[in-house]
């Protein structure tokens, strides 16, 4: 076992909306070791997003302690927090929206360099750019062009270089990869996870791709209407999925051939509200081995096999 | 055998855009037929000409950019690009029904689900108002919503739903022929998964036929009977479900199914395809995939690889197969 480099507790994200309140994320507690990867999956709405968020402090969180290298980073004043980011980044989804349009990509790349203050010596900074651009796999004849002229896998890039200028040691990946075309994906994957092992970055990667999730990361955390309903490793996750939602979800990926496929679990209706949820299992609308208890208790979120966590009264019963 | 009729046929058919008097080459000498009931995936990128080919079918290619240069297409064996303005409006949502990827932006906002169902109903069947709302209501049952809620708006309506109405709506005129263009791309899995059942239910019960047009293999591999595969225009592998997913024979559909994670092998490794789809503007000569393949050889930057028929349902347009029929991918 590694060290621990990010430890969430009890992380709750309420909004107030006409409605009442969103509970976002609610009460999600987990940590990550150094130099391994989290993947985060959910479906839209689930609160996958604002938690990543919600960890680095671009959101404040509603309640709850954020350990980053040990330090409660919910604490720290906004100069340290500031000087904290450089070791937590994000990558964003969306490399069309994220860039600045009027910036060429030296400029792009260069921007936090000079706003940290990292490098003073203008040569050096701009060998630095290029070397950034190596390791992302931009070729340097692009160094004055602007986003528009570029295609999404190339910008995405970018976004990469920006995120590594700082020298991170964890970086957000919200949904990098979901706007690109398969073979410019598996480009992109390819980049991310060699730069993992170059550098000895921890990731926690957010995406509604199983099959990306599943060939990414070491542990998989899956969530439904702001709860972390199971955590695992990988394999574990995907070999005996214990949480009825997540086997549903497992099944529901179309995969890509057409001999020995699995029968499919098809869930009724749709994602409830997540605004003033009941003190009840959120799935238990949608669950085909819904029981009495489920209506009316709240799962914990036990140990059910060594380091597979799980939320469901099925198995609360067991252990 | 009326069985095998077609309801569409699409024979070497060309469009190109012109912006900025530059061509830009979307689609060149396409061929697609489809028999009644069954399903054809369109498979490609971003760009490869997959939407101008099915916005060709009912002669929607934006003008006066686009500009279907040359080729046929035969719905139920009548000419669409022959056709009249007044014929072309008989047959768009009666004969051939459209599903687009967006169902937030192909629905009304200020109209009531049950009026944009009927609607077409009204128009096509000319029927009375109360008719037409009575098979909305029908409608909305057989895609699964409860009729009950025909008289809302589509904001009322999930994402999910929302597509289920506008696949309600395409069905209303009992199409034969049925135009899917991503049409769960802006779902999420267990949504997609309802819809896709959904879709493939409808198949068994019609004799409907559906050109289905996706990037996603894993949705063609549930849906579809058969596969173009489409690089830059020019679709460079075709057959049927076997063909692709067990004999593929391109080195971009190989270059395709190398780049999807394997979900039982997941410390498999990704192999990419190296480098960029091509500026559609600015086709390389030959084979336009020939930079990015790792097979390419003299010709293929220079001639235009031929088409082999490997089978009576299996082509593919590489000059790895210009003298033989072997396999000539590597394992």
């Amino acid at each position: 076992m590694g060290q621990i480099l990010l430890e969430v507790k009890n992380l709750k994200k309420y909004f107030h909306v006409a409605a009442g309140t969103l509970h976002a994320v609610d009460d999600v507690s987990f940590s990550i070791e150094e130099g391994r990867t989290l993947g985060i999956v959910g479906e839209s709405g689930c609160g996958k997003t604002t938690m990543g968020r919600t960890i680095l402090r671009l959101i404040e969180p509603t309640s709850g302690e954020v350990f980053f290298k040990g330090k409660d980073i919910g604490k720290l004043s906004a100069s340290e927090m500031r000087f904290m980011r450089r070791e937590m980044q994000i990558i964003f989804q969306d490399p069309f929206s994220s860039l600045n349009p009027r910036k060429t990509i030296a400029e792009t790349i260069e921007e936090p360099i000079l706003l940290a203050n990292l490098i003073e010596d203008r040569d050096a900074r701009f060998m630095r750019v290029l070397e950034l651009m190596d390791t992302v796999g931009l070729a340097h004849r692009l160094i004055n062009t602007y986003p528009h002229e570029l295609d999404g896998g190339r910008r995405q890039r970018i976004g990469i270089a920006r995120a590594l200028a700082m020298n991170p040691k964890f970086i957000v990946c919200d949904e990098p990869v979901s706007s690109l075309d398969v073979s410019i994906q598996a480009q992109i994957l390819n980049l991310m996870k060699t730069i993992q092992r170059d550098m000895g970055i921890t990731y926690m990667f957010i995406t509604h791709d199983l099959s990306v999730v599943n060939h990414f990361s070491d542990d998989i955390a899956v969530m439904y209407l702001g709860r972390l309903v199971e955590k695992a490793p990988s394999e574990a996750l995907f070999e005996k999925p214990l949480h009825p939602y997540t086997e549903a979800l497992l099944s529901a990926i179309p995969v890509p051939r057409i001999h020995n496929r699995n029968q499919r679990i098809m869930l009724k209706g749709e994602l409830t509200s997540p605004i003033n949820p009941e003190p009840v299992c959120r799935f238990a609308a949608r669950c085909n081995q819904c029981m009495d208890v489920c209506t009316k208790v709240e799962p914990p979120l036990i140990e059910a096999r060594p380091n597979h966590f799980v939320a469901c009264h099925l198995h609360a019963a067991i252990s | 055998m009326d069985a095998q009729q077609n309801m569409l046929e699409i024979k070497d058919l060309t469009v190109e855009y012109v912006v900025d008097d530059e061509v830009v080459h979307a689609a060149t000498e396409v061929n697609i037929t489809i028999p009644a009931g069954k399903t054809f995936g369109l498979v490609g990128e971003t760009g490869a000409g997959k939407t101008t080919t099915a916005l060709s079918i009912l002669n929607l290619v934006p003008t006066p950019a686009g500009r279907i240069v040359s080729g046929e297409v035969l719905v139920k064996g009548q000419d669409v690009l022959e056709a009249s303005p007044k014929q072309l409006r008989a047959m768009r949502g009666n004969q051939v029904a459209m599903v687009f990827q967006d169902p937030m932006t192909s629905l009304n906002p200020i109209k009531t689900v049950g009026e944009q169902i009927a609607e077409g109903v009204r128009i096509h069947r000319g029927v009375s108002d109360k008719e037409a709302l009575g098979q909305a209501k029908k409608l909305l049952e057989m895609v699964g919503i409860p009729g009950g809620r025909m008289s809302e708006y589509p904001h009322q309506f999930s994402g999910g739903m929302k597509q289920r109405v506008v696949i309600a709506m395409a069905l209303a005129c009992d199409p034969d022929l049925l135009i899917a263009d991503e049409p769960t791309t802006a779902l999420d899995v267990t949504i997609q998964a309802q819809v896709l059942k959904l879709i493939r239910e409808l198949k068994e019960s019609s004799r409907m036929a559906m050109l289905m047009i996706t990037h996603d293999l894993g949705i063609v591999a549930q849906v579809c009977d058969s596969v173009g595969i489409m690089y830059a225009g020019r679709i460079v592998e075709c057959g049927t479900l076997a063909d692709i997913f067990d004999d593929l024979r391109h080195p971009y559909t190989r270059g395709l199914f190398d780049s999807l994670p394997d979900i039982e092998n997941r410390r498999a490794e990704l192999k990419p395809i190296p480098g960029l789809i091509p500026d559609p503007v600015d086709l390389p000569p030959g084979c336009a995939f020939h930079p990015r393949c790792s097979y390419a050889r003299p010709e293929c930057s220079r001639d235009l690889p031929p088409t082999r028929w490997l089978s009576d349902t299996h082509h593919v347009s590489c000059h790895l197969y210009k003298d033989t029929a072997e396999n000539m991918l590597s394992a």
